[in-house]
């Protein structure tokens, strides 16, 4: 069995920082693992760890600079990793969600993962989209917001909770091959070990270009396009009841009603 | 020269900030009040492989050298652990590279995997009479049939409550006042042996770090437990004792760079005077001058880990990134105090912790006179003056 983690390698701001035209300065960035993908990896290698012949391969969309995040993912327990990028895709302001579906996509063509776990928003830009538009482009059985996995690798289910609005969840069935988006919650994930970050020097990250994957420039083309950049204001507003226990119970409970909670 | 990480350095920087982000200031407070060992910490740093990272592989450790412990134990410090978090990887590195560098094959099969495996292994070199003066020390070890019976007192002996071993130096020889330094040999004592009493030491700093005196009464020691070679354990020890000295290079300046984060976003937000107090250099060149002094001590200290690492010798190199890192690392501290104002002296802001945890450095493991009197002698040929 295959298991393919897409991972993203996420920008992360000082909670000092300047905004350069629609971008923020390179200077105030971090990059880190996104939160979501690190519970997919620990997802995936646990998949491994109690199967047998599961064979984990984490995949990343990102310049060279990515390689150390997806380096951490071999640490954590995948077994390869494959990184796309091109000098074509350097210049493109952002990458949208199209563009990755199509770009992962080709890498599902390529590698025929059993299964596909994807972290259900990237901590960056959020859209939260990318995971179920991959399973739509490659034709997979899919589920969002899953915090439970249970596999059934011989009957080739997977039996999964999923968070829906409101509190509320639902199990559900579904067939392989799939794309699952984890949430966060569904595992604890481990740190990498030492022996990991040494075993994970050996381990390959094949480079693939959109020429070894059959696409043109163009997969970078957008729609979308960023037209400002702010910090939101922030502000608070309270509401402070007075009167006895009963009158103030009455109170919140009619400002509870009117914004939509109680019924 | 070239002062690039390389990747596997930086993941393994990252994966120790990790595993320290993971646990609050909150948290390093309630185990200070609470006198607590950190055991939780210990268990996550022993799993990643820290507590073992210098151990070689084939013994179940990880196998890296000085300069990755040093960064590890600057992001353990830095991100909130401070002194008492990165002063978690110091007694495992004494205890392993005694065994790895004077032990037999044996020995290094039965211990040096139990460390990497969290077993800790407590230090015991300091005795009442005998503090720096190492070769001044009085615990006998004599030898009846196969093994070696202990008496004597020890203190500051950090951890004895959570050891299953000590790593006890004693005297077998005569002491012979011409020859101070031989006759004394290195053991590993087993905590469960019969005669051993601990006492804890109430003290200043490094509170969930716990330190004893360990009262040794007719000890039985097997004669498997001596290592290295009788008589010679004061020379085993001074090896080892770089390792300690580097470590406690990188945790001052961990600390001290911890707590001047804490003062820089308290200097951010703080108004007084209708503005930020960090608006003004009075507060800004103080910082600005911690951040210089921890960055440059931080230079020296990764010199003699990288000496130690090229098994070069490292002596001064390592007595020196001792002295800095400690002054950096407590000035450092001091200003944040000073900026933090009254509000310093609030547990909840946790630099009056760090102030009292970061003092130990210029004490110990060696104290900056005697740091000081050792480069007078050995690098400057000035008269040894102690």
């Amino acid at each position: 069995m295959k298991v393919l983690v897409t991972v993203k390698e996420v920008a992360a701001v000082e909670d000092e920082f300047e905004i350069d035209g629609t971008a923020i300065d390179e200077a105030y960035l971090e990059y880190d693992l996104n939160e979501w993908d690190d519970y997919a990896i620990e997802e995936g290698v646990q998949i491994s760890e109690s199967e047998d012949d599961v064979e984990v391969v984490s995949v990343t969309i990102g310049p060279e600079r990515s390689e150390e995040t997806i380096r951490m993912a071999l640490a954590k327990g995948a077994d390869r990793a494959v990184r796309v990028w091109d000098d074509s895709l350097e210049d493109a302001e952002m990458l949208d969600v199209e563009a990755k579906t199509n770009l992962l996509a080709a890498v599902v063509e390529e590698e025929e993962p059993d299964l596909v776990l994807s972290g259900v928003q990237a901590d960056d830009d959020g859209f939260g989209a990318t995971g179920v538009s991959l399973a739509d482009e490659v034709g997979f059985e899919w589920a969002a917001v899953v915090n439970d996995l249970e596999l059934d690798v011989e009957g080739g289910v997977a039996s999964v909770r999923r968070e829906l609005e409101g509190g509320v969840e639902e199990l559900t069935d579904v067939d392989l091959p799939a794309v699952l988006t984890i949430q966060t919650g569904i595992n604890e994930p481990r740190y990498a070990s030492l022996r990991g970050i040494r075993q994970a020097q050996r381990k390959e990250i094949k480079p693939m270009t959109l020429d070894d994957l059959g696409l043109s420039a163009d997969v970078a083309e957008s729609d979308l396009e960023i037209v400002d950049m702010y910090e939101p204001e922030t502000e608070s507003d309270a509401t402070l009841f007075e009167g006895s226990p009963d009158e103030t119970a009455g109170q919140l409970a009619e400002v509870l009603r009117d914004g939509g909670v109680g019924q | 020269m070239d002062f690039e990480f390389t990747e596997e350095q930086r993941l393994l920087q990252r994966t120790a900030r990790d595993i320290s982000a993971g646990y609050d200031l909150d948290y390093w407070r309630e185990k200070d009040d609470e006198s607590e060992f950190p055991h939780e910490v210990w268990d996550d740093l022993t799993d990643a492989g820290f507590v073992g990272m210098k151990i070689p592989t084939e013994y179940g450790g990880s196998g890296y050298g000085m300069i990755e412990l040093v960064a590890a134990s600057l992001e353990i410090a830095r991100h909130g652990g401070g002194v008492s978090g990165a002063n978690l990887l110091t007694s495992p590195v004494i205890g392993s590279t005694a065994i790895i560098e004077y032990g037999t094959d044996a020995q290094k099969e039965r211990f040096l995997p139990m460390i990497a495996a969290g077993t800790f292994f407590a230090i015991g070199l300091t005795e009442p009479d005998a503090g720096l003066d190492t070769a001044g020390i009085k615990m006998t070890a004599d030898r009846d049939g196969d093994e070696y019976v202990l008496n004597g007192t020890k203190i500051w002996t950090t951890g004895a409550h959570v050891a299953d071993y000590i790593v006890t130096l004693a005297r077998t020889g005569t002491g012979d006042a011409e020859k101070r330094h031989q006759g004394i040999s290195l053991f590993i004592v087993p905590t469960d042996q019969d005669g051993l009493e601990v006492n804890k030491i109430d003290k200043l700093s490094m509170r969930c770090l716990s330190s004893f005196e360990v009262v040794y009464d007719d000890v039985r020691v097997p004669e498997e437990n001596l290592i290295g070679d009788e008589g010679k354990g004061f020379f085993h020890v001074l090896g080892t004792l770089n390792t300690e000295r580097i470590n406690w290079g990188a945790i001052p300046i961990g600390a001290g760079e911890l707590a001047l984060d804490i003062a820089v976003d308290y200097a951010a937000e703080r108004e007084a005077f209708e503005r930020k107090i960090g608006q003004n250099q009075g507060v800004q060149f103080p910082l600005a001058t911690s951040k210089a002094e921890l960055e440059t001590a931080t230079l020296m200290l990764y010199k003699a880990a990288w000496l130690y690492d090229e098994g070069a010798d490292c002596a001064m190199e390592a007595n020196a990134a001792k002295l800095v890192g400690a002054r950096a690392g407590f000035d450092a501290v001091d200003r944040a105090v000073q900026t933090l104002g009254g509000m310093g002296f609030a547990d909840e802001y946790h630099v009056e912790r760090l102030y009292r945890d970061v003092r130990l450095a210029r004490v110990a493991p060696v104290s900056d006179e005697l740091v000081k009197a050792y480069i007078a002698e050995h690098e400057l040929d000035l008269p040894r003056s102690y």
